[in-house]
């Protein structure tokens, strides 16, 4: 029976349950939470499952940590997708009763697309920490790419033209670039590596529009110099 | 199966006597606050040694607008509208203890209903030497049945739904859970009597949270709802309210064995393990 179990992953944790290998179900059930792409609801509670299993096992309290840890971070991104704004799912025709499982690619377009048309600096700040669960090493290209594009978008939800250039951080305290950066700032998240150089963002193309003109780039230049001066 | 009652003891005559005490602090309103940290404190102890009864008498000492006149009178002495933080402890607990008694009776009630409240089905009168008055009388019955069959169903579904957000309210109560205080006693306050309160919180939470977890699981399993069974493990494996915690090793693995058990109902049905179709 055992033999004939192996080779059925779906249901051979309820086998290991029944003989107590608590361990052997919470591998078997991490592998199929990683297979699980059809449902979002599925997928957590096979990671939930999974966490309780290792929980349940003898296995060290060093091991059990690590192991609940990665399954922590794989069960925060569930979270991301819950919650999704409902005005989101409703404009890509999703029902979160039966979703399935979306890429981290994806629930950053979401998050920061046009259709999320109340996206404030949570929204924005979800999308940056979304790029952690690309699973690609530190200024990969695509990951770099993506996150320019988050804080062009966090920049086209204000209009920009007419700020008060004579009085530049009171104006643009109020923007989603800055209220973006000020979040992850009391969040105790480090700027040097979150925010791109600004180089970058005035040549990004989505922006040209933006980049010619000059109170523009003098704005977000005086807001880029007072925040190298809070935290240098 | 058994009902949560029958997991109790007793009340003995002097939990009566130290019942009865709480008679003398409730006399005077501005004593109330001190009335309803001496009922926690007996709360404490009764329901750590399962004395549910016990529980529920001490609870109906202290009168229902307790925590109005507990705040009426704090603004009196200090013109302040916030409660002073083991005042504020203080009620949060009895409304903790409030929470686990109307779960533990709403289970109770249901448990009696689900196994005792079902009407009977009428025997049928044997087919060869039948009068007709008899078959008429069968028929009448058995019309009055499935009556009486629909409507104690629809009882069940409301009671069956009303259980389960009582025990949710003990399992994810608000703001920080159940039995944990959400304001830090004031140095002064005696020192070994609030670590040994803050102890016996904490063991009532070891003991209370996978009993409910379990009761919770037997509603759901009872009434077919073997995937919203399987779901309980989100519940108690997330990190918001940290379920997990209060579960020691072999409270898991009994959880594990009575998931297992829904599971196997919902492989029966021709569903996969979680309920969901076959891919």
């Amino acid at each position: 029976l055992a033999k004939f179990l192996q080779d059925h992953n779906t249901l051979s944790w309820l086998h290991h349950v029944t003989t107590g290998h608590y361990s052997s179900a919470q591998k078997t059930l991490m592998t199929l939470s990683s297979e699980e792409s059809h449902y979002l609801s599925k997928k957590k509670t096979l990671l939930s499952l999974s966490k309780l299993a290792a929980l349940a096992s003898d296995e060290p309290c060093e091991t059990v940590d690590t192991i609940v840890d990665d399954l922590n971070s794989q069960l925060d991104l569930v979270l991301y997708q819950e919650t999704l704004p409902g005005g989101v799912l409703e404009a890509y025709g999703i029902d979160p009763d039966t979703m399935r499982v979306l890429t981290p690619e994806e629930l950053i377009k979401m998050y920061i697309n046009e259709d999320n048309t109340s996206a404030n600096e949570y929204d924005f700040k979800k999308a940056l920490d979304l790029l952690e669960f690309m699973k690609k090493p530190l200024g990969d290209e695509e990951v770099e790419a993506l996150r320019l594009q988050i804080w062009s978008q966090a920049i086209l939800r204000d209009s920009w033209e007419d700020l008060d250039t004579d009085n530049p951080l009171e104006a643009i305290k109020d923007t989603i670039f800055f209220r973006t950066i000020e979040l992850a700032f009391t969040q105790g998240v480090k700027l040097h590596e979150f925010l791109p150089p600004v180089e970058d963002l005035i040549n990004e193309p989505e922006l040209s529009y933006y980049a010619a003109n000059p109170s523009f780039t003098y704005l977000i230049q005086a807001g880029y110099e007072h925040i190298n001066r809070l935290i240098d | 199966l058994k009902p949560s009652s029958e997991l109790t003891s007793d009340t003995t005559e002097e939990d009566l006597q130290k019942i009865e005490a709480i008679d003398w602090l409730v006399f005077d309103p501005s004593q109330r606050a001190e009335a309803v940290r001496q009922a926690n404190a007996l709360m404490r102890v009764f329901v750590a040694s399962r004395k549910l009864d016990a529980t529920r008498k001490v609870f109906a000492k202290i009168p229902a607008d307790s925590i109005d006149v507990i705040f009426r009178q704090w603004r009196r002495m200090t013109g302040r509208t916030e409660l002073s933080p083991e005042d504020d402890n203080a009620t949060r607990e009895y409304i903790c203890f409030q929470a686990y008694l109307q779960a533990h009776d709403a289970f109770n009630d249901w448990f009696e209903h689900y196994h005792h409240g079902r009407p009977k089905e009428p025997k049928q009168p044997e087919k060869s030497d039948i009068k007709f008055t008899e078959w008429v009388a069968y028929e009448h019955q058995q019309k009055q049945y499935e009556a009486d069959l629909e409507r104690w169903e629809q009882a069940l579904m409301a009671q069956t739904k009303d259980t389960v957000n009582r025990i949710y309210n003990v399992l994810l109560f608000v703001d920080g859970g159940w039995m944990v205080d959400q304001k830090t006693a004031e140095p002064e306050k005696d020192e070994p009597e609030e670590t040994g309160r803050l102890n016996q919180m904490s063991l009532l939470r070891k003991l209370c949270i996978p009993q409910m977890s379990f009761l919770l699981h037997t509603i759901l399993h009872e009434t077919k709802q073997y995937k919203e069974a399987l779901q309980l493990a989100d519940i108690i494996a997330s990190e918001k309210n940290q379920i997990y915690k209060d579960f020691n090793k072999e409270q898991l693995r009994t959880l594990f064995q009575k998931l297992r058990e829904s599971s196997l109902v919902l492989l029966d049905q021709n569903h996969d393990p979680l309920g969901y179709p076959w891919e």
